[in-house]
C-alpha cells in the first residue's frame, strides 16, 4: 500500500500530539464492560467525584436561576446601590444596585452553555477533519493539516478575537468564535489515533470483506478515538468556559446589562478597591467551574487509560 | 542536522504565507461590503463610497489587492489606522516593547514558580509538600488570568500597598503583572517538572551518581534535572501562546499599554487596519518563536534530529 514511508515521515511529524494522547492510543473498546468499569473507578476517583458534585450543582443553579434567584437580574434598585454582602444581598450589589447573587446565577445561563456549544461545535469539526485526514491520508490529509497548522499559527485568543472582529459581537458569534479556535486540537489528535488503528488488522479484514469507508470509520475507527476526545472535549469546555468569558472580560463578547460571568467581573474592576464583591463573585463562579470540570477531566484520563487498570 | 533545520524553515514558510492570505481576507470575509468598514459606520453616498473604494483599491481583482498587500507589506507598511490616521506599524511598535517586556517576565515566573514546585514535589514524592504543590498547580490551572489579576492587585496594591496597581515605570510596576501571566504555565510547568523528575530519578545514571557517592543535592540539580528539563523545552514554546494570551489580557486588568490593548480597542472601533496589523504581527512572532524553540531543542537534545 504504499504505507510504510508515510507512516514514517507521519511518526515524525505527530511526535508532540502522540505525546500528549499516547496513554489513550491504541487500545481497544471492550463494549460495555469498559463503560461499567470507567464510570465506577470515575467515582471512586475522589477528585473527579468532587468535580461531578460541583459541576451538577452549577449546572442546577444556572437552569433554576428564575427560580433560585431572590431578584430580577437586571432590575436596579437605588436604596442598594453597591450594598455590602449581606442577608439581603448575599454576594452584595452592583454600582447599578443589582443583585449579584441573582446575575451570577443567570450569567450561568450564558457561560455555561458558551463552553458547551463551543466545545460541541469543535468537537464535531474537529473530529471530522480528523478522521477524514487520517483516514484518506494523502492530499486530502495535506490540506487539512496545513490548515490546522496555520491555525495553530494563532494564538488561541488572537484567533477568537480575530473571528470577533469579523462576525460581529453576539452570543451565537462568540460561542462560534472560541468553538472554531478550538478545532484544531481535536483534528490532531484523531488524526494521529486514527493513523494508528487504520493500519490494525480488524481494519484490514473489514475492508476485506467489503466494508464501506464511512462503515468502517464510524464502526471501527470512531470507537477508538472517542476516550481520547471524551478527556479532550471535557477539559476543552473548561477552557471554552474562560475564552469566552475573557472575551467578554474585554468587552467583546457578551454586552452588559445581559449578566455573563466576564462581563461582570469587567464591570467590577475599577471599583474592586473599595467594592470587592462585585468582581470577586462572578469570578470564583468561574473558577469553581472550570476547577470543577479540570478534576473530572483529570479523573475522566485516569479511568479511561487502560495501563492505570491494575493499580 | 542543518537538514533538520532546512526543513524546519521550509515548513514555516507556507504558514506565514497563509497568515498574510488570513488576515488580508479578515476584512473581505465581514458580512456586507468592506467599502463601509474602511468608510466608518457613518451613511455613504454612492460617489463617496466610490471614492472610498478607489482610495483602497477595493475595485480592482482580490488577488491584484492581495498582491499589493504583500507589495506593502515587504516595504514594511501595514497601511493607516482608520481612527487615528496614524502608520499602523508605529502604533504597534510601540505596543510591542511593554508586551515583549510582559511576557518575558511572565515566562520568568513560570519557570522560576514551576521549576521550584515541580523539584520539590518530586523529591518529597507523596508527602504535603507534593499535594501542596499539586494543589496550587491545580489552582493555577483553573483560575482565569483576569481574576488571577485583580486578586492580585487587591492583595498586595489595594490592601497591603507593596506594589503599584495601574501603570508603568519600573520593575516594581512588572511584578503583579507578570505574576499574574506567569502564574498558569508555572502550573503546567510544576507538573510536567515533577513527572518528568520522577522519571530521571529513577534512571541508572542516578543511582550510579548516588552509589559513588555523590551529595543528593548535586544529584537532583546535576544529574536528574538536567535531563528533566529537556522536556520543559519544548513545552515552553508551547506554553508562548499562554503567555501572549495572558499578557494580551493582563494589559487590560493593570490598564498597561500593549499589543492587547491595542487589538482590543482597534476591535471596539472596528478599525480593520489596525486590527489585521495587531493579527499579522503577533501571528508571525508566535510562529518565529515556535521555530526557535523547535531549533533550540534540536540542539539541546541530539536524538530529536534523527528521530
Amino acid at each position: 500500500m504504499g504505507e510504510i514511508g508515510g507512516t514514517l515521515r507521519v511518526a515524525e511529524a505527530e511526535r508532540r500530539t502522540a505525546a500528549r494522547a499516547a496513554p489513550l492510543l491504541g487500545r481497544q473498546v471492550r463494549s460495555r464492560g469498559l463503560v461499567e468499569d470507567a464510570l465506577r473507578r470515575l467515582w471512586r476517583n475522589p477528585g473527579a467525584a468532587i468535580g461531578v458534585v460541583v459541576l451538577a450543582a452549577m449546572v442546577l443553579l444556572a437552569v433554576f436561576a428564575p427560580v433560585v434567584a431572590p431578584y430580577d437580574p437586571i432590575a436596579q434598585d437605588s436604596q442598594a446601590i453597591r450594598a455590602a454582602p449581606s442577608l439581603d444581598h448575599l454576594f452584595g450589589a452592583d454600582a447599578f444596585g443589582r443583585d449579584i447573587f441573582s446575575r451570577v446565577l443567570y450569567g450561568g445561563r450564558k457561560s455555561l452553555p458558551v463552553g458547551l456549544v463551543a466545545v460541541a461545535i469543535a468537537a464535531v469539526v474537529g473530529v471530522g477533519l480528523g478522521l477524514t485526514a487520517g483516514y484518506r491520508g494523502g492530499w486530502v490529509d495535506g490540506l487539512i493539516m496545513r490548515g490546522v497548522d496555520l491555525m495553530l499559527a494563532f494564538p488561541g485568543i488572537l484567533l477568537a478575537m480575530a473571528l470577533v472582529a469579523i462576525l460581529g459581537s453576539s452570543l451565537f458569534n462568540l460561542m462560534l468564535a472560541v468553538g472554531i479556535a478550538s478545532i484544531p486540537e481535536y483534528t490532531r489528535v484523531v488524526r494521529g489515533t486514527t493513523l494508528s488503528v487504520r493500519e490494525t488488522e480488524y481494519v484490514t479484514a473489514a475492508r476485506v470483506i467489503g466494508a464501506r469507508d464511512p462503515a468502517i470509520v464510524i464502526r471501527h475507527i470512531l470507537p477508538n478515538v472517542l476516550p481520547p476526545i471524551i478527556v479532550l472535549v471535557t477539559l476543552g469546555i473548561a477552557g471554552a468556559i474562560i475564552l469566552g468569558s475573557t472575551l467578554s472580560f474585554l468587552g467583546l463578547g457578551i454586552k452588559p446589562p445581559e449578566p455573563e460571568w466576564g462581563n461582570m467581573l469587567s464591570d467590577g474592576r475599577s471599583m474592586m478597591r473599595h467594592f470587592w464583591w462585585v468582581s470577586f463573585f462572578p469570578g470564583l463562579a468561574i473558577m469553581l467551574t472550570v476547577l470543577a470540570i479540570n478534576l473530572l477531566g483529570d479523573g475522566l484520563r485516569d479511568a479511561l487509560d487502560p495501563r492505570l487498570r491494575n493499580r | 542536522m542543518t537538514t533538520f533545520i532546512l526543513r524546519r524553515l521550509a515548513q514555516a514558510i507556507p504558514v506565514l504565507l497563509g497568515i498574510t492570505l488570513f488576515t488580508f481576507l479578515m476584512s473581505h470575509l465581514v458580512p456586507g461590503d468592506p467599502v463601509q468598514i474602511f468608510a466608518g459606520e457613518r451613511e455613504l453616498s454612492p460617489e463617496r463610497a466610490a471614492q472610498v473604494r478607489r482610495q483602497y483599491g477595493l475595485d480592482r481583482p482580490l488577488w491584484v489587492q492581495y498582491r499589493d498587500y504583500m507589495g506593502d507589506l515587504a516595504r514594511g507598511d501595514l497601511g493607516r489606522g482608520l481612527h487615528s490616521q496614524r502608520p499602523v506599524w508605529e502604533t504597534i511598535r510601540e505596543a510591542l516593547g511593554p508586551t515583549i517586556q510582559l511576557t518575558l517576565a511572565g515566562l520568568l515566573v513560570a519557570v522560576v514558580l514551576g521549576v521550584t514546585l515541580g523539584v520539590l514535589a518530586a523529591i518529597f514524592r507523596n508527602s504535603w509538600i507534593d499535594t501542596g504543590a499539586m494543589v496550587l498547580a491545580l489552582l493555577g490551572v483553573s483560575m482565569p488570568i483576569f481574576y488571577l489579576g485583580l486578586l492580585l492587585l487587591f492583595a498586595f496594591s489595594f490592601t497591603f500597598h507593596l506594589f503599584p496597581a495601574t501603570g508603568t515605570g519600573g520593575w516594581r510596576y512588572l511584578v503583579l503583572p507578570a505574576v499574574a501571566v506567569g502564574f498558569a504555565s508555572s502550573a503546567y510547568i510544576a507538573r510536567l517538572v515533577r513527572s518528568s523528575m520522577l522519571e530521571v530519578l529513577g534512571q541508572d545514571y542516578v543511582v550510579t551518581a548516588r552509589a559513588k557517592g555523590v551529595v543528593e543535592r548535586l544529584v537532583v540539580v546535576r544529574h536528574a534535572l538536567k535531563n528533566a528539563l529537556i522536556p520543559v523545552v519544548t513545552f515552553l514554546g508551547i506554553q508562548l501562546a499562554g503567555l501572549l494570551t495572558g499578557a494580551v489580557v493582563t494589559e487590560t486588568v493593570f490598564s498597561r499599554p500593549g499589543l492587547g490593548r491595542v487589538a482590543v480597542t482597534a476591535i471596539g472601533n472596528r478599525d480593520f487596519p489596525l486590527i489585521q496589523g495587531t493579527v499579522l504581527v503577533a501571528a508571525v512572532i508566535y510562529v518565529v518563536v515556535n521555530l526557535v524553540v523547535d531549533l533550540s531543542y534540536a540542539v539541546i537534545d541530539p536524538r530529536i534530529r534523527y528521530g
